[in-house]
């Protein structure tokens, strides 16, 4: 499974005068599960839409599934890279969750729409309102259905940008869990969030912005023991990494499950 | 929430008094819609251009005329074949033609037209901008206010301004997120164009209501009485404004001269 998915190459971006990105190389197989951290206004964002060619580099060049962003359209790449937008409200527009579930396996033209939408649903605990209309949701579903509304065509990354599902600690629990599940099923994951936790918990890579430049790139484990690099991110130490240490666990990082595991024993 | 357009600086028309502004940027688009000379809509551009720079804004403002670069540029290729068929053109059998390209028939008349339409809608869509550009909300009520215009009618336009504003933003954010799921807008076929476009019109729609929703929301925390006109200080005319005041003078004279048919 160590097939480059994501290759970004020297990659500098503007909106109108200030480089927003610069320089920026980085690279994500298929597989992993990477968290990108940064300042807000740092340029995550502008860095993800990149991932599916909804901006194009002003200078160097992003290769998606090998595919040049700059020669091909975005609903094009979008097959192979699924950013969820950061409002639902900005996609709902179907008078049933069905058809909102559909609208991505119908544009794409893939077959077997209602195999896939029935998946989708019941992973996402949805099969029971797939006729009831997405604007009664609570945000909190409609969070949820976004999501959905792009895993159901499949993409081989998925791309969630500060996910505000998960604030609470229940519905933290329910993503961390969902997002884990979908990763060992081969789904590679970027996930942008300020949620040190979480990250610490998910993720076997980080990638680090700040001022849209690269700061880090590497494995989750390291990035946690530079106490420099958090320093400059004004990001706090996980929890878990605390613990491990005031424990004397072994090296790496536990997951979540094994450390209740050594709590019941 | 709200973001405004207003680009703080200390520059020239952020000097001019509010309804000198709308009274000489309402001249520049009269003449811009009264005169056939592209020349003329050329200079006007020009002159907004000039402005931008005296008011510290031109990088801003420059950006933006990039923005309708395309839209701008379409309008002309449109105009220079198809203004044979528009009702409101007079009839070119004198026109010398120019090129032929198959059934396309480029002609002189049409090429004057394909100057001046763009042109045209390039002073109408940056003159309110520049205007915007300079001018706080608050100001731009104040001055409708002053002149005689009804308390919540001037409410409403200054804060319609912001809206417009805030929904560009929010469209482009929609249309994004529907390209994200495959949406193709970028197709060539006219009609699955506009069916594709649905997916955008009903968010859009959405957004709009609870934008404003919360406008409201906001206002009623603020105890904001639609009723209550807010007092308004007396302010002299100054220099400036009695420069500018002369300006649109002159560009009121020449759209009367142009619909008189004198020039
Ligand atoms: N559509 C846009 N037009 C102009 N500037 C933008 C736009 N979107 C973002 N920016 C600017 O780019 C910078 C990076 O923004 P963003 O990628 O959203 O950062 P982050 O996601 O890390 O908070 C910010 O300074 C922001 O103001
Ligand atoms: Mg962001």
């Amino acid at each position: 499974m160590d097939k480059e998915i994501i290759k970004v190459e020297n990659l500098w971006f503007r909106y109108d005068s200030s480089w927003v990105l610069k320089d920026i190389s980085l690279s994500i197989d298929e597989g992993e599960f990477v968290g990108i951290v940064g300042p807000t206004g740092s340029g995550k964002t502008t860095l993800v839409k990149h991932f599916n060619g909804l901006l194009k580099p002003t200078k160097g060049r992003v290769l998606i599934n090998g595919y040049d962003t700059r020669k091909h359209k975005a609903s094009f790449i979008s097959r192979f890279v699924g950013y969820v937008s950061q409002n639902p409200d900005h996609q709902i527009f179907s008078q049933t969750v069905y058809e909102e579930l559909a609208f991505g396996p119908k544009n794409f033209g893939i077959k077997d729409v209602e195999r896939r939408v029935r998946e989708v649903a019941k992973l996402f605990k949805l099969t029971g309102k797939l006729n009831s209309s997405p604007f009664s949701m609570s945000m909190g579903e409609k969070e949820l259905l976004a999501i959905a509304s792009i895993l159901s065509f499949d993409p081989k990354v998925i791309i969630l940008d500060e996910p505000t599902i998960g604030q609470d600690f229940v519905s933290y629990l329910e993503l961390v869990k969902l997002l884990k599940k979908l990763n060992q099923r081969g789904k590679t994951i970027i996930l942008i969030s300020h949620n040190v936790d979480m990250l610490a918990e998910c993720t076997n890579k980080i990638v680090a912005i700040l001022n849209g430049r690269k700061l880090f790139e590497g494995s989750t484990d390291v990035f946690f023991e530079k106490k420099s690099v958090l320093k400059k991110l004004e990001l706090p130490v996980p929890h878990k990494m605390k613990l491990v240490k005031t424990l004397r666990f072994k090296e790496r990082l536990l997951d979540l499950d094994e450390i209740l595991e050594w709590f019941r024993e | 929430m709200i973001i405004t357009q207003y680009v703080e600086r200390n520059g020239l028309l952020h000097k001019v008094d509010v309804r000198v502004k709308l009274l000489f940027f309402s001249s520049i688009v009269v003449l811009s819609f009264t005169t056939t000379n592209p020349l003329i809509n050329i200079s006007l551009i020009f002159l907004l251009i000039v402005l931008s720079f005296l008011s510290n804004i031109a990088h801003e403002f420059l950006v933006k005329i990039k923005k309708f670069g395309m839209l701008v540029l379409f309008a002309g290729i449109i105009w220079l074949f198809l203004y044979r068929f528009s009702l409101f053109t007079k009839s070119q059998a004198s026109s010398k033609v120019i090129l032929t390209l198959g059934p396309l028939v480029v002609d002189e008349v049409g090429i004057s037209y394909g100057i001046l339409m763009p042109t045209r809608i390039l002073v109408m869509l940056l003159s309110p901008l520049l205007f915007l550009m300079t001018t706080k909300v608050k100001e731009f009520i104040e001055g409708l206010l002053r002149l005689r215009v009804p308390y919540p009618v001037a409410f409403t336009l200054g804060l319609s301004t912001q809206m417009i504003y805030h929904l560009g933003d929010e469209y482009e954010k929609i249309k994004q997120s529907q390209i994200s799921r495959g949406l193709d807008l970028e197709t060539k076929n006219v009609f699955k164009s506009i069916k594709n476009h649905v997916p955008l019109l009903v968010p859009l729609t959405v957004r709009a209501l609870e934008v404003s929703e919360k406008i409201n929301i906001a206002l009623n925390l603020k105890n904001f009485d639609f009723k209550r006109k807010p007092r308004l200080k007396k302010v002299r005319l100054k220099k400036v404004d009695y420069f500018f005041v002369l300006l649109s003078l002159l560009l009121i004279s020449i759209s009367l001269l142009n619909v008189g048919g004198v020039i």
